[in-house]
């Protein structure tokens, strides 16, 4: 199991590694210029001046000096300074980190617990019509992107019906009830988008263990169709589920980026785009790697779940992602 | 890019005259704008108390007043911080942190009398030797700051006492007490945390700051001026139209700046107000590089500027909130120092194609149009305008958006070579009498992305329009410099534009600008 | 932007395939395949949108022509689709960003299949520590999502359409490989291949002129499903404006562009909203439903 464990976690150490490096050699072979955006493209400028401030950022070292100064002040603690706005970048992540935490934990709860009822009410009912609308709403979710269903509902709640408002964020701190009514929007958005994968992979997995020999004996002992699912299917057909966690939350991160954008939530992704626009480097690299260290983390949390929960995998080929 | 350019003018009077002067000018006759405009907002008894949220699509990105790097952040220039003066609605200087002023002679020497008993925002005190402080910061070399231009004349900063500033000048400037409004006054020895503390001696104190989110502002009880009227004034970025119409509809936005033209009927209603300069001195522009192919050649440039049709671009892409500018210049034609005189460049896709085949432009040629992706959507839809029409003369335009620093890499700043190409630009400047917007032309100080080798008579209209105060002489070199622009097209003026500004019924005191900005810091809530 | 190529032939996994076999599989699959509805019915919806994007410079009215009288109009019979905010013709603009979002998938497909395609081979074809490196590299690209190297790259890159096209194809380009790799070990352990090693026939022959085309329906499965992706991408980067620019549209630009005006008109964002949906929704689906006989075929 050591060993199991170990292996894993050296791959994702190295993983992340290998997405350092790419991220930043991307980021280098940038186009424009980050000074030029910082004072603005007015008027009056001195080049000189510009050459300075290139230096002053330390653009002006070699590329892999810049990689080791980067790295090395991650290690640190130290994880860059936004050349716009002179944030420590880590000031940066943690103003916003907790508005998408907060959105992706409401989303996600939000998905599970649609997910089962959407799954498993057709199996209970034997509701063929049921089914066939959770196969719609599934087809649907899988083919919408997560924004286009944030804007039916601003187009239905707010500007048609204007009942909801498009609220700002207030932290739940200082206003916890404000915090709700400006999270309800963007959470009930996530939501259903990672709702519709959820159901995919709850619905193959039940269909598979309600074939399965146990299920077939426990109808057969004459136990209630109802009581059967959901004691005996149900909780078997969650372990394999649990492999799709890890792909969930990748959806969590990436819809939370343009979920974020369309409500003004001011999380890690409306600061990735923001960064991206004005090449701000030093946010985008940290970010984005933050970013990638969770959904590694995740991962690995779920595989040596996984492998303590099904021993038979530890020796087998593990594949993430 | 309003960024910088001397903020300037306002429009001036409160009456109604302002508000049709506004949209004035000759456009076509082709259905002018939807709503009528104001420069300023409603007059009446204004109460103490009060959240004012106002909401703008950019962000603000960093706090040192000296170092603007959006338009975004001009609109807190006036809350947090004062300069030695301020401006007036009249486009005049009024005393800030300096009661009074005055000149030797010769303009070469001035003398500012500073307020006593004045504390940034961190309690420290403000005296002349801080104000010498911000001054040498903006003057030192490797200064980014755009009032550097502006102010580049002075030779030395003294403060012989706490209470007197002593500014002497390498050439004569009439207009100093104009030119020095953007030297905001925060503590130079505390800027490494300028963006937790601001530190300025404006009206309103930092209370709260996310990048690119939102600046919250509290009053300051201890402002040296009259008492500001607002508990707190909250600064958010809307990034989107829908957003921002919800939060106006809900009154959760008191005001929204640069409102996109074509949206202004659905938002000016229901009692809010739409606020505009009444004499708009900020500029659509292309500018060309006049030391490269095809636009290094004069008649070239002139086609293009006939090619333009400015009238139906200030539809299309301004709801007909803007005047057009025939005369090709970068001064508004409603001022009294603009050259009536001045032949117009009516759009003629004839002459357009006459004068491009003499400079070598013929069927076939293909020219690009470089503008600004996500911002200034408008922007693009003139360059859709220019494209139907030069197809007609078997010219190609070739449109290219960028993200910003892409944009402005291309063209900026000022010696880069951009051939073949219209790069997409707004300039803004203080109205005349101040001399910067032709400046900005002249050869050896100005810094035109056009390259443009100006005439000696151009340059020499300059030099005595800068020395020169009030008088026949000073007007008539404006006259001349105008002249020469108008012949010489250094650059493409489509018209003259400002920002729409929506605010609610009830806000009280805000008046615009003529470059744009929106000034907040004496306005309150009607009583 | 046909599912199944006609030519393609035996389906993955079937048990013991021969050589010669596939000439009878290919058309039965495909028949297969047009048995199903849900695909016949994708396959129209996805013909309708290209033909439209296909005949839009000739049989639909200008796309770029201005008119700011009639702007913001509601569906009607002069603008079935109603028009935007220059007061061009919705139908028109949303048929011209049909052809740059549908090429744009196109190519970003085509690149993740050959540069995929190219990747899984070599990895079958050389197991060991090539396979390997190239399976690790592989899943450290897999590791992250999408959308958040899109953002580098177009950090990077700018809004290039061709750049764009490149790093969507890249960014699809392990997963494909992936597939590639184990349809073609599965072919590569059928008893044909065996045959024709034993009759000497060189094995780069063999994996070009046989177990490629044999692995092809499970790779066009999968590129149906990268076509959907690619659509979601370039929706999603033009949506939060690091797309496409405007003047050009795509879908996604357009959504954006109505989105901002939603007070005006809910007709603007409504109409390239269905498409992107409805698009996406027939690839999935035929991805599904190729799958599906593939399967079905093979058990």
């Amino acid at each position: 199991m050591t060993r199991y464990v170990l292996r894993r976690l050296g791959a994702s150490v190295l993983m992340l590694v290998l997405v350092s490096i790419l991220i930043f050699v991307v980021l280098r072979l940038l186009p424009g210029d980050p000074t030029i955006t910082k004072v603005g493209a007015a008027q009056g400028i001195d080049p000189r001046a510009l050459a300075e401030l290139r230096g002053e950022l330390g653009l002006n070292d070699p590329i892999p000096v810049q990689y080791w100064h980067w790295v090395a002040g991650l290690f640190s603690g130290d994880l860059g300074r936004s050349y716009f706005s002179q944030f420590d970048v880590d000031v940066l992540i943690g103003q916003r980190i907790g508005p998408t935490l907060e959105l992706s934990f409401a989303g996600l709860v939000l998905a599970v617990i649609l997910a089962l009822v959407l799954a498993v009410a057709p199996t209970v009912l034997r509701s063929k019509w049921l089914g066939r609308f959770v196969g719609g709403y599934t087809t649907l979710g899988m083919a919408a992107p997560p924004f286009v269903f944030g804007i039916v509902l601003i187009a239905l709640f707010t500007v048609k019906l204007g009942i909801v408002g498009n609220k700002d964020y207030v932290a739940p701190t200082t206003d916890f009830f404000g915090n709700l009514a400006a999270l309800a929007l963007p959470a009930i958005t996530l939501g259903i988008c990672l709702s519709a994968p959820l159901i995919r992979y709850l619905r193959a997995s039940l269909s598979e263990v309600e074939g399965s020999q146990h299920v077939r004996t426990a109808v057969g002992k004459g136990i209630r169709r109802r009581a059967v699912v959901l004691r005996h299917v149900l909780p078997n057909a969650l372990l394999p589920a649990l492999t799709s966690l890890g792909i969930t939350v990748g959806a969590v991160l990436s819809g939370a980026v343009v979920v974020e954008y369309v409500f003004r939530w001011p999380g890690l992704g409306s600061l990735i785009v923001d960064s991206v626009y004005k090449r701000d480097y030093a946010v985008i690299q940290s970010t984005v790697l933050l970013l990638a260290a969770i959904f590694v983390l995740v991962n690995l949390i779920v595989d040596i779940l996984y492998g303590v929960l099904d021993p038979r995998l530890r020796v087998g080929e593990v594949t993430t992602a | 890019m309003r960024v910088g350019r001397g903020l300037a003018v306002a429009c001036a009077t409160v009456t109604m005259a302002a508000v049709t002067a506004a949209c004035g000018g000759d456009d076509g006759g082709s259905g002018g704008p939807e709503v009528k405009p104001s420069a300023d907002s409603g007059q009446g008894p204004v109460k103490d108390g009060g959240t004012l949220v106002f909401g703008q699509v950019d962000g603000v990105t960093q706090l040192d007043p000296n170092k603007i790097s959006s338009a975004a952040q001009t609109q807190l220039q006036t809350l947090l911080w004062s300069g030695l003066s301020k401006w007036a609605p009249d486009n005049s200087a009024k005393p800030d942190l300096a009661d009074s002023w005055d000149h030797s002679p010769d303009f070469k020497k001035w003398t500012f009398h500073l307020h006593p008993g004045v504390k940034y925002h961190n309690g420290k005190a403000f005296t002349a030797t801080e104000a010498k402080k911000n001054f040498d910061k903006v003057l030192a070399p490797n200064s980014t700051a755009q009032v550097a231009a502006k102010i580049a004349m002075v030779q030395a900063v003294s403060a012989p006492d706490p209470a007197t500033l002593v500014v002497d000048l390498k050439t004569a400037n009439p207009e100093l007490p104009t030119d020095v409004i953007d030297v905001k006054m925060t503590d130079v020895d505390d800027i490494a945390n300028v963006n937790k503390t601001a530190n300025g001696t404006g009206p309103y104190k930092l209370k709260s700051f996310v990048p690119d989110q939102v600046v919250e502002l509290a009053r300051d009880d201890a402002y040296f001026g009259a008492k500001p009227h607002f508990d707190g004034i909250k600064i958010a970025r809307y990034a989107d139209a829908t957003a921002a119409q919800t939060a106006l509809r809900s009154g959760d936005l008191s005001v929204f700046g640069s409102v996109s033209p074509d949206v202004v009927k659905n938002l000016a209603s229901d009692g809010r107000q739409l606020l505009t300069a009444a004499e708009p001195a900020a500029y659509v522009v292309w500018e060309l590089d006049t030391k490269s192919a095809p636009f290094n050649n004069p008649k070239a440039r002139e086609a293009l500027s006939y090619a333009a049709n400015r009238d139906a671009m200030m539809e299309a892409g301004y709801a007909g909130y803007g005047v057009s500018t025939p005369g090709n210049v970068v001064v508004n034609p409603k001022n009294k120092y603009y050259d009536q005189a001045l032949p117009k460049h009516e759009f003629n896709l004839d002459k357009a194609k006459q004068l491009f085949a003499e400079a070598g432009v013929t069927d076939g040629a293909k020219l690009t149009f470089w503008t600004k992706a996500g911002s200034n959507q408008e922007w693009t839809t003139i360059a859709q305008i220019l494209q139907e029409d030069l197809k007609k003369i078997g010219i190609t335009l070739d449109i290219q958006s960028n993200e910003n620093a892409t944009w402005s890499a291309k063209f900026y700043p000022k010696g880069k070579q951009f051939p073949g190409m219209l790069a997409a630009n707004y300039v803004s400047f203080t109205p005349l009498p101040d001399s910067y917007a032709l400046s900005w032309f002249e050869g050896s100080q100005g810094t035109c992305e056009c390259n443009w080798a100006a005439p000696k008579e151009y340059n020499d209209a300059v030099a005595t329009i800068e020395s020169t105060g009030d008088g026949p002489a000073r007007d008539a070199a404006f006259k001349t410099a105008q002249q020469v622009l108008n012949k010489e097209n250094p650059i493409i003026v489509l018209g003259s534009t400002a920002f729409l500004s929506v605010a609610q019924g009830n806000v009280r005191g805000a008046w615009v600008q003529a470059e744009g900005t929106l000034h907040l810091e004496e306005a309150g809530f009607a009583a | 932007m046909t599912a199944v190529d006609p030519g393609a032939s035996s389906p993955l996994g079937e048990p013991e395939p021969l050589p010669g076999a596939s000439e009878q599989a290919g058309p039965g699959l495909l028949k297969r395949f047009f048995a199903r509805p849900p695909a016949v019915a994708a396959v129209v919806v996805l013909a309708v949108f290209v033909v439209l994007a296909a005949i839009q410079p000739f049989a639909l009215q200008s796309a770029t022509k201005i008119n700011a009288r009639t702007k913001f109009a509601a569906p009607s019979f002069a603008h079935p689709f109603g028009t935007d905010e220059l007061g061009r013709d919705l139908l028109s603009r949303v048929a011209q960003a049909g052809q740059l979002s549908l090429g744009f998938a196109a190519g970003a497909t085509l690149i993740a299949l050959v540069v995929g395609v190219t990747w899984g081979l070599v990895a079958a074809a050389r197991p060991g520590w090539v396979d390997e490196v190239l399976m690790r590299v592989a899943e450290a690209a897999l590791a992250i999502p999408t959308i958040l190297f899109a953002l580098v790259f177009v950090a990077a890159f700018g809004s290039d359409l061709v750049a764009m096209t490149v790093v969507a194809g890249l960014l699809m380009a392990p997963l494909t490989a992936r597939i590639a790799r184990s349809a073609v070990l599965a072919e590569l352990k059928s008893d044909y291949v065996h045959g024709l090693d034993a009759v000497g026939v060189s094995r780069t022959r063999t994996l070009f002129a046989e177990v490629l085309p044999n692995a092809m329906p499970s790779l066009l499965a999968q590129a149906s499903l990268n076509v959907a992706t690619s659509l979601m991408l370039e929706a999603t980067l033009s949506f939060v404006g690091l797309g496409i620019q405007p003047p050009d549209a795509s879908w996604g630009t357009l959504l954006k562009l109505g989105y901002d005006r939603l007070y005006e008109s809910l007709w603007y964002p409504l109409m390239p909203a269905l498409l992107i949906i409805a698009a996406i929704a027939a690839l999935n689906t035929i991805g599904d439903q190729l799958q599906k006989v593939l399967h079905r075929s093979g058990s």
